[in-house]
């Protein structure tokens, strides 16, 4: 397993940022970068290799982030709010941006639908097509997802 | 355009979705609308610092316990769950040990701690597994375990592609070519002569020269 | 193997030098431990009298410098490179104790190593390495470059995987592994070998000990075995599609209807040693030395 460790070692800072944007909070975000990496060792064998390693992690990732999100909907109904926001303080991070404007802590309290959108379209790059099938919402539903998120983020920008 | 509108199109049109004539409509406004242009101004900005955060973040604690402990618990009930109807091979236990030996092969990490590389197996799982012989399925369950540590190695071999010379990452997979086409042949005779435990082990050791080779390269780019 | 990110120090030269040459030197132990790092170029180990360890050599570009370090017991040799040190080309030459346990490591290097009488350990992915004049033990592996061991006793480990490997009046134990390259033992006397290739070909002409073992297993490669006259030895022989000529005993039997596989069960002068042949389609070949 040692070099799976350094599999981790190597991608673990991309997975665990991913998640935490995905998940808005700290907790939840540890549990799913760990479940993204216990599911990539399952299906080690099954990757052939075709695209580089890193894009089949990330996209395992981002499913996994997903359908765990999907199914804790289901087990409880209690709505996230999340008030430590602490883990979007890194070492070397400014404190406060040049607007004021803090985007990781304003993400962190967007509805989770349009969040995770947002995150996949805007910061990690896939479109809208993609962006339905790693999630099951139609394309036209990640795009009014998207608009939604946007608009909430320039309101919170502009108060 | 209403500004009501306006604020419908505006993604549209920061993504560039917008056609022709829609485009000139909303320019249009825009050069008349100051309320608007701030709006745009924040759509910009929101779009282009989403694009411009860091796509990398640690973990506040290392999360590597919990996924190798985690990793441990799957494969244990993999290999220790036995379906009744599944045939039982005797030589298979003395392979996937042989599997075993060469999946938990493990290499200190020279970091802090100096001293020679060392590798070698890990004890405990193989008597873990030797004496998890009779619940194994044979030849599949070990041939899986060893793609597994295959594609383990491949993937992280992967990553440090780029330090490896092109004639190196060539012989490389020359290396392995050859090797690739021993497995296939082994395999032939043994659809031909099943449950051979010479083929067996034969199959067992070409499968861990495979993973030796990539073993060392991987060590040695580290 | 480990890249050492270089601290830029105030007294660095403010122009590099293509070409630098070093020459070190540190007291060690007569029989402690030399470990030696460099990615690329050439190491050659040579075992001398005095209790020192001394480098010299030239550095290639890219090389940050020399890190030669350590306490009597465990002396450190590495060269330092900054960013990827596979490109990172020095010659080095490194006197050990004669009675030091050397242990080499790199990536792109040829190695050698001579009149060193303790334990050798060296690997590197591209170089070839050749090892000389009786080490305790040998432990010498490569990737694509060949392994040329002659030793006069102990054990030898030599493996690569597109390079020969040789080995020439070795005793006592060998393990020796090859997949695309030749595999070639020759002279001495073994207790016990085990001879391992995929493609390549395998030739043992050596003798074995009188209780002693040999076991050789090949995929599609060639093996030959030429055994002093008076071995006595039991013999196990089997291919899977491949031929057998036995000159040391009665032919194989032929093929049954269902399948290629043939199998050769013989001794000579009263049994003893044992001598175990596999191969999947790669023909065998017994013969007297």
């Amino acid at each position: 397993m040692a070099a799976f460790e350094q599999l981790y070692r190597d991608h673990v800072g991309r997975v665990f940022a991913l998640c935490l944007r995905l998940a808005g909070e700290a907790t939840l975000a540890e549990e799913l970068a760990q479940e993204a990496f216990v599911r990539a060792w399952q299906k080690l064998g099954s990757f052939r290799g075709e695209s580089a390693f890193s894009s089949w992690l990330y996209s395992l990732t981002v499913n996994t982030a997903l359908s765990e999100r999907r199914s804790r909907r289901r087990r409880t109904s209690r709505v996230m709010t999340t008030d430590d926001l602490s883990v979007f303080d890194r070492p070397g991070r400014p404190p406060r941006p040049e607007h004021g404007f803090d985007l990781e802590r304003a993400l962190a309290r967007l509805p989770p639908g349009a969040r995770a959108v947002l995150v996949l379209h805007d910061v990690e790059g896939y479109k809208h097509q993609e962006i339905a099938e790693m999630t099951g919402i139609a394309a036209g539903t990640s795009k009014a997802q998207l608009h939604r998120a946007r608009r909430l983020l320039r309101e919170a920008l502009t108060r | 355009m209403t500004c009501e509108h306006l604020t419908e199109r505006l993604d549209d049109y920061l993504d560039g979705e917008l056609s022709e004539a829609e485009f000139q409509e909303v320019e249009l406004h825009l050069a008349g609308c100051p309320r608007c242009r701030e709006e745009e101004r924040a759509g910009r900005a929101v779009v282009a610092m989403a694009a411009a955060l860091p796509r990398q973040q640690q973990p506040p604690r290392d999360l590597w316990p919990g996924i190798a402990e985690e990793i441990g618990r799957r494969r244990r009930f993999t290999l220790f769950s036995s379906a009744a109807s599944r045939p039982v091979v005797w030589w298979a236990a003395g392979l996937a040990a042989a599997a075993a030996v060469v999946v938990a092969v493990w290499i200190v990490p020279r970091g802090t701690a100096h001293g020679p590389a060392v590798a070698g197996p890990d004890p405990r799982t193989v008597v873990q597994r030797a004496s998890a012989g009779v619940a194994l399925d044979g030849l599949d369950e070990a041939e899986r375990e060893y793609q597994r540590a295959t594609a383990e190695l491949m993937a992280a071999l992967g990553t440090r592609r780029a330090s490896l010379s092109p004639e190196t990452t060539a012989s490389i997979d020359e290396n392995l070519r050859v090797i690739d086409q021993a497995l296939a042949e082994i395999r032939a005779a043994l659809e031909r002569d099943p449950g051979s435990p010479r083929l067996g082990r034969m199959l067992a050791s070409t499968y861990e020269k495979k993973i030796e080779t990539l073993r060392r390269v991987l060590k040695l780019t580290t | 193997m480990r890249t050492v990110i270089a601290v830029l120090l105030a007294a660095a030269p403010a122009v590099a030098v293509a070409q630098d040459r070093v020459s070190q030197t540190r007291p060690a132990a007569p029989d402690g431990v030399v470990q030696i790092d460099n990615p690329a170029g050439s190491i050659r180990v040579i075992g001398w009298d005095r209790a020192e360890v001394a480098v010299s050599g030239t550095l290639g570009p890219g090389a940050s410098g020399l890190d030669l370090r350590g306490d009597r017991r465990h002396t450190w040799v590495e060269v330092e490179t900054e960013g990827n040190p596979h490109g990172v080309s020095s010659d080095l030459e490194v006197r050990v104790p004669a009675g030091s346990d050397v242990a080499i490591e790199s990536f792109g290097a040829s190695i050698s190593v001579s009149d060193v009488k303790g334990m050798v350990t060296a690997e590197t992915v591209n170089g070839d390495i050749r090892v000389g004049e009786a080490p305790r033990e040998v432990q010498a592996e490569s990737v694509n470059g060949g392994v040329s061991v002659s030793s006069r006793g102990g054990r030898v480990q030599a493996e690569s995987v597109n390079g020969p490997v040789t080995v020439r009046g070795a005793s006592g134990e060998i393990n020796a592994s090859t997949v695309n390259g030749p595999l070639t033992i020759t002279g001495g006397t073994f207790e016990r070998g085990r001879l391992e290739t995929v493609n390549g070909r395998v030739l043992f002409e050596a003798g074995l000990a009188a209780r002693g073992s040999l076991e050789v297993e090949s995929v599609s490669g060639e093996v030959e075995l030429a055994l002093p006259e008076n071995t006595s030895a039991d013999f196990s022989v089997t291919t899977f599609s491949g031929d057998i000529r036995n000159e040391l005993g009665p032919p194989a039997p032929a093929t049954s209807r269902h399948t290629t596989e043939r199998e050769l069960t013989f001794s000579t002068g009263g049994g003893g040693a044992k001598v175990t042949v596999e191969t999947l389609s790669g023909s065998i070949v017994l013969r007297r030395r």
